[in-house]
């Protein structure tokens, strides 16, 4: 009796493609790649016991409120967000020049009140305008003292935290008080 | 003189043996790419744009708690709602909500919770200051506000 001899029956491949494009197809029409962006912050915890504010010395205050109808107030008068900006850095840069503004950068405080009727879009413009100025002035340092940019600059780098020592953003906002 | 062609012109048949192995790798480039939806908004969001937003390089590890208006307002109303995961949740359970949450992390993670506001640009801050309250007393410290692409078409304020 003759013996077949017995052959693996190969694995018809062909319509792995098939399958394999369907499952490519399904994934590119469910994908959509989103980049997570925003802001980054970190609240302060709940005081565990009723304690006094740290005091702060009156010029080294930058006081911002922002008003119901979205408004800008800055040591009590209404002013742009552009403007805002401008007066922002020279009060933080101002290291003893004009006695009514900061002693150092390292002093300067921002307080920020916002008003609950206040739009949230609002609240973030401003809170974008606080940072691109505290930005510009950590860039303007750089520059100076290492002649890089400061994104150029390692994060965690001993010169970025000095960059970031000389000009920290100190932003409080106050618990919200009825007027 | 002997022109006639003595061999067929067949074409060469495309060798199409690889073409698995190319799907295959475009196929695993998607799949590690995506993420799946995890919560289904029911929550109309339009967030505020800003040009200082950071890229967030980590992956996110915590919660989203999405802030508009329902859409469909017939069977949630129009007022503004607060949404965590897939749930709408009253603001002050929230505190207790982002506690329980927080438990489902191994200890050594928990300081990395971090919590993607994604709020409507038109929300009201009272409503985000106190979703801010309730994080505080959660001792859930990092807070995101998610925003758009300065690109979008909704012009910043």
């Amino acid at each position: 009796m003759p013996r077949h001899r017995r052959a693996i029956p190969e694995i018809n491949a062909g319509s792995m493609a098939d399958i394999a494009f369907l499952l490519l197809i399904f994934f590119l029409v469910t994908t959509s790649i989103i980049d997570e962006k925003g802001l980054t912050i970190k609240l302060p915890p709940i005081p565990k016991q009723q304690q006094a504010p740290p005091s702060v010395l009156q010029r080294n205050v930058f006081d911002i409120q922002l008003k119901e109808n979205n408004q800008i107030m800055v040591q009590g008068e209404m002013v742009s967000v552009q403007s805002l900006s401008n007066q922002l850095m020279t009060f933080i840069d101002n290291t003893n020049r004009n006695p009514n503004y900061s002693e150092s950068p390292r002093s300067a405080v921002v307080i920020l009140k916002t008003d609950p009727k206040a739009s949230y879009g609002a609240y973030i413009d401003l809170q974008n305008t606080l940072r691109s100025s505290y930005l510009v002035l950590r860039e303007r340092y750089s520059l100076k003292t290492y002649n890089k940019h400061f994104n150029d600059l390692i994060l965690g780098s001993p010169e970025r935290q000095q960059v970031e020592q000389a000009y920290p953003i100190k932003i409080s906002e106050a618990e919200l008080v009825n007027p | 003189m002997r022109f006639k062609r003595r061999h067929s012109h067949t074409e060469p048949a495309i060798n199409t043996a690889s073409l698995p192995d190319i799907v295959f790798m475009l196929l695993f480039f998607f799949m590690v790419v995506t993420k799946l939806k995890k919560d289904d908004v029911k929550v109309l969001v339009s967030m505020p744009n800003a040009s200082e937003s950071i890229k967030l390089e980590q992956k996110h590890n915590g919660a989203y708690i999405h802030v508009g208006k329902p859409i469909d307002t017939v069977l949630y109303g129009s007022a503004y709602r607060v949404q965590v995961n897939d749930e709408f949740i009253d603001p002050s359970n929230l505190t207790h909500w982002i506690q329980e949450d927080m438990k489902r992390l191994p200890k050594s993670s928990v300081s990395n919770y971090a919590v993607a506001l994604r709020a409507d640009a038109d929300v009201p801050m009272q409503l985000i200051i106190q979703i801010k309250q309730a994080l505080r007393a959660a001792n859930a410290l990092q807070l995101i506000y998610s925003t758009q692409n300065a690109r979008s078409t909704k012009s910043p304020l």
